[in-house]
Order: C-alpha cells, then sequence, then structure tokens
C-alpha cells in the first residue's frame, strides 16, 4: 500500500466513522502534534472520543478531502467539514443552536513502514468558534 | 514545467525575503496576478492587492516578525510549508486597541499552487490562531461573560 492510500484510506475512515479500521494504520508509537493534543499523548482512542463527541455535535457531519499531497515519507491532506450543531458542545460552552459550520484542516501524516509515525494538524477553530456563535467576529466581517 | 525542487525553493525565498525581510518587492514580483487567496482575513480582498495589504498591515504591527521553516512537503504544482511564525505586537495588532507589546510564536501549515510562470497563484493555510491570541491576551471572553 502506498502511503499516500494509507492517508486516504485514514480520511475514508474517519469520514463513514468506521473507527476499527484506523488501528492498522497507527504505529504504537505515532507521535501526534496538533494544538492542544500535548496531554493525550499517542492514545489513539483519546482522538477516537474526540471524532465520537463531535459526531454527536453534528450528527449531520461531512468530511470532503479536498487536496492531497505526497513526497516520500510524508503525505498531506487538506479536508473540509461541514455539519449543524445539533448536538451541542458542551466542552466549548456551547449549547446546540442549529448553526452550521463549513471549516477545513489540513494534516501532516509523516509513516514509517507504511503506518504512521507522526502527524501536524491545523484546524480553522476560530472560524469554527465564530460560525458556532461563540466568539464575537472581529470588525469587518 | 517547473521541478519541485524549483518551487520549494521559492517558497524558502519567500520566507526568507517576505517574512523575515518584510520584502513587499519581492510580494508583488511572486505573487501572480490573478492570485487567489483562500485563507482571508477580516476586511481583507482574497487577491493580489488584498494579500499586499495584509502583509504590509502585519508588519507594520509585528516590525520584528519572522518565520522559520520547520519542514516543506512537494509534489506536482504545490508546496506545503509548516512553519512556525514569531513576532512582537508593538504597532497595534487589534484594531482600535494599542499594541500589546506581548510576543508570540505560532505554528502554521501554509499549501501554495506555483503557476508555469513561477508565480504564487493560489494559497491555503491554517495558524494556530487561538495560540498566538492567547499569548498576545487577547482571546475574547465566551459569550455567557457579556451576558452577566
Amino acid at each position: 500500500m502506498e502511503n499516500v492510500d494509507v492517508v486516504r484510506a485514514i480520511e475514508e475512515a474517519w469520514a463513514s466513522n468506521d473507527l476499527d479500521a484506523l488501528d492498522q494504520y497507527f504505529a504504537p508509537n505515532w507521535q501526534p502534534h496538533t494544538p492542544g493534543s500535548e496531554d493525550i499523548g499517542n492514545d489513539l482512542n483519546v482522538v477516537k472520543g474526540a471524532h465520537q463527541r463531535s459526531m454527536q455535535a453534528f450528527p449531520d457531519k461531512h468530511t470532503k478531502v479536498l487536496d492531497i499531497i505526497a513526497e516520500g515519507d510524508v503525505v498531506v491532506s487538506r479536508v473540509e467539514m461541514t455539519g449543524t450543531n445539533d448536538g451541542g458542545l458542551p466542552w466549548f460552552g456551547v449549547p446546540a443552536n442549529g448553526k452550521k459550520i463549513d471549516v477545513e484542516h489540513i494534516t501532516i501524516y509523516r509513516l514509517d513502514g507504511g503506518k504512521v509515525a507522526e502527524t501536524w494538524a491545523q484546524i480553522e477553530i476560530p472560524k469554527m468558534m465564530m460560525q458556532l456563535g461563540a466568539m464575537p467576529a472581529p470588525e469587518g466581517m | 514545467m517547473r521541478t519541485t525542487d524549483q518551487n520549494k525553493s521559492l517558497s524558502e525565498s519567500f520566507a526568507k525575503e517576505v517574512f523575515d525581510n518584510h520584502n513587499i518587492q519581492f510580494l508583488q514580483e511572486t505573487l501572480a496576478d490573478d492570485f487567489v487567496e483562500h485563507e482571508v482575513a477580516p476586511g481583507m480582498t482574497p487577491d493580489k492587492q488584498g494579500a499586499i495589504t495584509w502583509f504590509t498591515k502585519m508588519f507594520t504591527a509585528f516590525p520584528d516578525s519572522r518565520t522559520e521553516i520547520q519542514q516543506m512537503i512537494a509534489s506536482g504544482d504545490r508546496v506545503v510549508i509548516h512553519s512556525t511564525f514569531s513576532g512582537t505586537d508593538t504597532g497595534g495588532f487589534m484594531p482600535g486597541a494599542p499594541a500589546t507589546g506581548k510576543s508570540f510564536e505560532m505554528e502554521g501549515i501554509d499549501i501554495i499552487r506555483v503557476n508555469d510562470e513561477g508565480k504564487i497563484a493560489e494559497h491555503w493555510g491554517i495558524q494556530d490562531q487561538m495560540a498566538m491570541m492567547g499569548q498576545l491576551g487577547l482571546l475574547p471572553p465566551p459569550p455567557e461573560a457579556h451576558e452577566h
């Protein structure tokens, strides 16, 4: 399996909520570098838990891979996430309010022997908070 | 046909000239005339002029700002740049608010598309703005705080 196909399979597993399929693609000592993830270590179950909570918040959640760039051991995906806040995000202090989000995230995957060894990710958190009505939009928006 | 090495080299020059040296002339020469910006800041037009205006504002707000490239990944006409952007808010970052005088350091991941003429034709990017706002002490309070 080419590295780019591993990442496509990972994105597809998240998109279809097939979380058991993810385990085979991550090395046991996988190291994530996502803002806010410093305290989760490399426990994929914590990330799956966060995914489940976002599915509860946005029951109609839909993700789509918009771009994929691969060079050697590294694969980058740019993914769009849309959904409606019908379930609430209590960890952000946001109740269910029917507001729609449309944000992107970019993840850099470094693979080693066909498994993900390291990831770096960024997501449009401020944009999402504004779309949820949880953060005031700056002047001019 | 350009090589990915040429596109990486362009990205490095852009980081040095624009982000470190605040060279607006280089920015003007490097962005394609039909440049499309996908990471649109408030009040910014998603085009070449909008990008020039945005960089000029950033350099005024953070006169010491610079970037450090952590890694680059290139394929086809795309380059992904993972970098750390840092600076000090001595010029006033928030409109209508005084300069905080505080420093910040934030990571970001950018993607550019380079056209056949070697100009940057499109840009996508996500920066860890929450970290930056937090370090500058500019994170707005949650909505509940306004009501009580």
